[in-house]
């Protein structure tokens, strides 16, 4: 007797994917009695047919008709099958909001960083200030010349003599204008604030190509010996911060320094000149003979103005340079500036290029972010890809079961590809929102000077066009797989998918990301280090205790003599001022360039010092010491009995005298300041060591003079104030004090004497910031393909994990299993990720400060770091396996 | 499927259960609409027909006795409730009159 027919394969295999739950049974027996009898009834092969029908009409989900898609009759136009796979995409995604939450994110991550570095790129490199017409044809022109030491110097001024003389005879230029960018006050009292002012010549808005939006722009008129006509244009922002966009700005007065303007127009919003950085307001250049030696429009040494021309349409910069060049070269010929070998040099406007076109430390610095945030988006997307596989695997039976429906392979990867790009409109917005501040954090990181960055259309542009690429990725790469993994050997595993820990591809990735983190994270480390050593760092005063004051009196007008009645008085007031401990003023100050003069020892043939030892002096009234917190070592401080016919005497900083006499007692010993002849100064005082962040031996040696026994005629230049408690807080206290001194005062700075010394340590802080910020968007978005691959591994061993358990694992013994799986390729990437800071650290030392390359603490907190994100992020996964319900995996067999 | 309406699919259905009496169940409903609509039915659609009219109260399920055609297994048998005949009625009334209506035109406008 023959063995009775079966039910064909493919009917049995896709019964057992079908969703009975618990009827199950009942169904296969009626499958079984209909099989037989229609075997015996009609034969066979129309027995295994119906079979097979009635096994696709039962996986037929009526069950779950959410996850199918009706496909549409065949007369449904192609927009609303679009519409239809549209709505399909948003229902799956809004079913799994773990993976929605985590893929938008990573991807949100990605997108955010680059869009947020290619904003300041574009401000830096790609993009002009705005409202220039053919910014191209525009260019900076400078002059450079030997310096006496044999070297080179690059002027960013030029003598006003030379411009005009470059004006007049290069061809090449269609036109060439001259400007000075100062910082001014307007206003007196309690109404003073601090603008920037530009003196332009006529012809620097025509340069530029720019129109006023109110009112007009300098007539060439206006600009002559000796001082120009007192004629002022107000920049859009100015305009709006100080009159409120008040229409009757245009021809009322303004005074600016000492000087009363009427103001004849405004300039087009945004228009800042021929770079980024925020202008108040513009006036003719020839204002600036108030504030400047009247030698400055004929002098051929004296650089007081920039330049910026428009080129002649059709001609390079070279051919021009080369003809502003020769001309330069012939108009200085027998006057002091002659130098054959003076170079003009035109560079670009842009504010990421240096002169010689090539770019600046920002510029690079914006470039490499711009390569580490393109790294970073490859990971996410990668990562992205990872979520997306384990999640087609997870419902591997629903896309067999619809593939076995009769979906075209077409439209599965049409609706992958949908679900991608809704993903990904979701994370480019998420990112574009974050991006517009991010960028101008960045922005203000990196060249405060370069002004405020916004987004502009190209930045929105190429966010789309990333987020647009990323999506069509991740959809195509998840697609394949799709295709792939369904052949019907598919559909008999019970399980979709190649295991994702058998491709060697992703792991690998995973050590790829690892190693990078870490690299970044050890670059971080160390500039982290450099910075608390910068905070450590003791200067040998008290720079965030103390203020200082500055006024531009100079500039307001003031005399040499009301200048210094005005010092007297201010430091008379403070002293009587409740809150103030103690106040001194002085030429120059703290963190700030001072001057040097030739020293003349007594006993010494040849001054031991060199041109970079040289000692450097400051001119400070008898409380300096005491305000800025300086100890007298020996001897004493100045008091007010060293006066202008006193002997006269000096300070030493301790370092100086030791240079000079090592060993040796220096106090009570004199030294000639300035001149052989004149008196010797009698060292009465050591006093503690000062020092800067910069640890070059230039300057580093200092002595002290009394104001009063100054060697130069120099004026008062700031004066320091040490308040009770709280610097901040004691400002408005200074500035009523300073208005009661002078209620036509103009606008004052008063700072924490601390800002000063920031720019010098502001090398270290932008690196630990940028490096800590990219390490972590490294960290987090490597974080995130721990946990897509663990998932990954959870859901495809789901099964193999249940049996484990039903066989009498513990659940610890299964998050042991999983986390392992991770561990070693992140200890892969670990030793990589060493190995390259290793190198690289090497190249970074010289950019730390008093930190070594291979700080231990460093190397071994930033692996550490990582290994506990990666713990972290292995958590839910592990929980998630050890959770599984051995009944229930074993039962869906 | 919302409401007492009923398909087409779900009155044969119904009509099937009634016609098998006491020994409706799955394969047996199928095999009947089958012969009596001489047409093609798959499983599926009766199952799914079946659960629906359960839903709505139109059917009940019982577990039958094994019987020795399944190999002793228990089979579940359906019958029609009070519910599903008043609907087969009220469904065969509406026809009944809609098909006289259009036999005869002139009292079909009364």
């Amino acid at each position: 007797m023959s063995s009775p027919p079966k039910p064909p394969l493919l009917g049995r295999l896709l019964l057992r994917l079908a969703p009975l739950g618990d009827r199950r049974h009942e169904v296969e027996d009626d499958l079984i009695e209909l099989f037989t009898r229609r075997s015996r009834d009609h034969g066979a092969s129309y027995a295994r047919s119906r079979y097979l029908r009635d096994v696709v009409s039962l996986v037929r989900p009526p069950a779950a008709p959410a996850t199918e898609p009706r496909i549409p009759p065949g007369d449904a136009s192609m927009i609303e099958s679009l519409l239809h796979d549209v709505r399909y995409s948003v229902r799956s995604l809004r079913r799994q909001p773990a993976f929605l939450a985590v893929a938008a994110l990573t991807l949100a991550v990605g997108f955010a960083a680059n869009s947020t570095v290619f904003a300041v790129v574009e401000r830096l490199l790609l993009s002009s200030p705005p409202h220039l017409q053919e910014p191209e044809r525009l260019t900076r022109v400078h002059i450079e010349i030997a310096d006496i030491r044999g070297g080179r110097f690059l002027w960013y001024q030029t003598p006003y003599a030379a411009v005009r003389d470059l004006k007049e005879k290069v061809q090449g230029f269609e036109s060439l204008s001259a400007y000075r960018r100062t910082t001014g006050s307007v206003g007196t009292g309690a109404d003073a604030r601090s603008v920037t002012a530009i003196f332009a010549e006529p012809d620097y808005f025509t340069t530029l190509g720019v129109q006023p939006q109110r009112g007009r722009f300098f007539r060439p008129d206006e600009d002559h010996l000796p001082a120009g006509e007192a004629v002022m244009v107000l920049s859009d922002a100015f305009w709006q911060s100080a009159f409120g966009r008040d229409e009757s700005a245009v021809g009322r007065e303004l005074r600016l320094g000492a000087r009363s303007y009427t103001i004849v127009g405004v300039a087009p919003r945004g228009f800042t000149g021929d770079s980024f950085e925020p202008v108040d307001l513009w006036v003719p250049l020839h204002a600036v003979s108030a504030e400047m030696p009247t030698v400055w429009t004929t002098h051929r040494t004296y650089r007081t103005v920039s330049m910026v021309g428009r080129i002649r349409s059709g001609l390079t910069r070279e051919t021009v340079a080369a003809e502003a060049t020769r001309i330069y070269r012939q108009v200085s010929e027998g006057t002091p500036a002659a130098d054959q070998t003076a170079l003009a040099m035109l560079g670009p406007i842009s504010p990421g290029r240096q002169i010689s076109g090539a770019l600046t430390s920002e510029g690079t610095l914006a470039i490499w972010l711009q390569g580490i945030s393109i790294l970073v988006l490859f990971v996410a997307v990668a990562n992205v890809i990872t979520l997306q596989i384990t999640r087609a695997a997870q419902r591997g039976r629903d896309t067999a079961v619809r593939v076995a429906l009769g979906i075209s392979r077409a439209r599965l990867v049409r609706q992958l590809i949908i679900e991608m790009l809704l993903l990904g409109t979701l994370a480019g917005a998420v990112a574009l929102l974050v991006t517009a501040s991010t960028a101008a954090m960045l922005q203000q990181l990196l060249t405060p000077a370069a002004g405020a960055v916004d987004l502009s259309a190209r930045s929105i542009l190429v966010t789309a066009v990333g987020t647009v690429v990323a999506a069509l990725a991740c959809g195509a790469v998840s697609a394949m797989y799709a295709l792939k993994s369904h052949a019907p050997d598919q559909l008999r595993s019970g399980r979709g998918g190649d295991s994702g820990m058998r491709s060697r591809l992703r792991p690998a990735l995973l050590a790829i990301q690892v190693a990078v983190s870490l690299a970044l994270l050890v670059g971080a480390g160390l500039f982290l280090r450099s910075t608390a050593r910068l905070d450590d760092l003791r200067f040998g005063m008290d720079p965030d205790r103390v203020l200082v004051v500055t006024a531009p009196l100079r500039h307001a007008g003031y005399t040499v003599p009301a200048v210094e009645a005005f010092y007297e008085r201010a430091l008379t007031e403070l002293a009587t001022t409740p809150g103030i401990v103690s106040a001194a003023a002085g030429q120059s100050m703290p963190f700030n360039p001072s001057m040097s003069a030739p020293l003349f020892i007594p006993g010494f043939e040849q001054m031991p010092f060199d041109g970079r030892t040289y000692p450097t002096y400051y001119s400070v009234t008898p409380g300096h010491f005491e305000t800025v917190g300086m100890r007298i070592l020996r001897g004493r401080g100045f008091t007010n009995d060293d006066g202008a016919g006193a002997p006269p005497v000096m300070i030493l900083e301790q370092a100086l005298a030791e240079h000079i006499w090592p060993g040796q007692e220096a106090l009570g010993r004199c030294i000639r300041v300035g001149v052989e002849t004149g008196p010797c100064r009698e060292i009465v005082g050591i006093a503690s060591n000062t020092r800067r962040f910069v640890a070059s031996p230039e300057g580093a040696l200092r002595f002290y003079l009394p104001i009063a026994q100054r060697y130069a005629t120099v004026t008062p230049q700031a004066i320091l104030i040490r308040p009770q408690g709280d610097p901040v807080a004691a400002i408005a206290v200074v500035r009523a004090a300073l208005q009661r001194v002078d209620p036509n005062l103009p606008f004052v700075q008063i700072r924490v004497l601390a800002e000063l010394a920031e720019p010098e340590g502001r090398r270290w802080r932008l690196g630990s910031t940028l490096l800590s910020g990219f390490g972590a968007i490294a960290l987090i978005v490597a974080s995130f393909g721990v946990y897509g691959l663990l998932s990954s591994f959870v859901a495809h061993r789901m099964r193999e994990i249940g049996v484990r358990l039903a066989l009498g694992a513990s659940p610890s013994n299964v998050v042991r299993l999983v986390v392992r799986q991770s561990m070693l390729w992140i200890v892969t990437g670990l030793a990589v990720g060493l190995a390259v800071a290793g190198v690289g650290a090497r190249y970074v030392e010289p950019l730390l400060f008093e930190t070594r390359a291979y700080d231990p603490l460093v190397f071994l907190a930033a692996p550490l770091l990582l290994v506990c994100v990666a713990l972290i992020a292995s958590a839910v996964p592990a929980w998630r396996a050890a959770r599984v319900d051995p009944n229930l995996t074993l039962r869906a067999e | 499927m919302k409401g007492d309406r009923l398909g087409e699919f779900e009155e044969l259905t119904l009509l099937a259960v009634l016609a098998l009496g006491d020994s409706a169940y799955g394969v047996a409903v199928q095999q009947h609409i089958e012969r009596e609509a001489a047409r093609e039915v798959s499983l599926g659609p009766v199952y799914a027909a079946l659960e629906r009219l359960e839903r709505k109260g139109y059917l009940r399920s019982t577990m039958g006795d094994p019987t020795p055609e399944r190999g002793g297994k228990r089979k579940r048998l359906f019958a029609v409730t009070k519910s599903g005949m008043a609907t087969l009625r009220s469904m065969r009334q509406v026809r009944e009159s809609m098909w006289k209506a259009i036999e005869s035109p002139a009292r079909g406008r009364s």
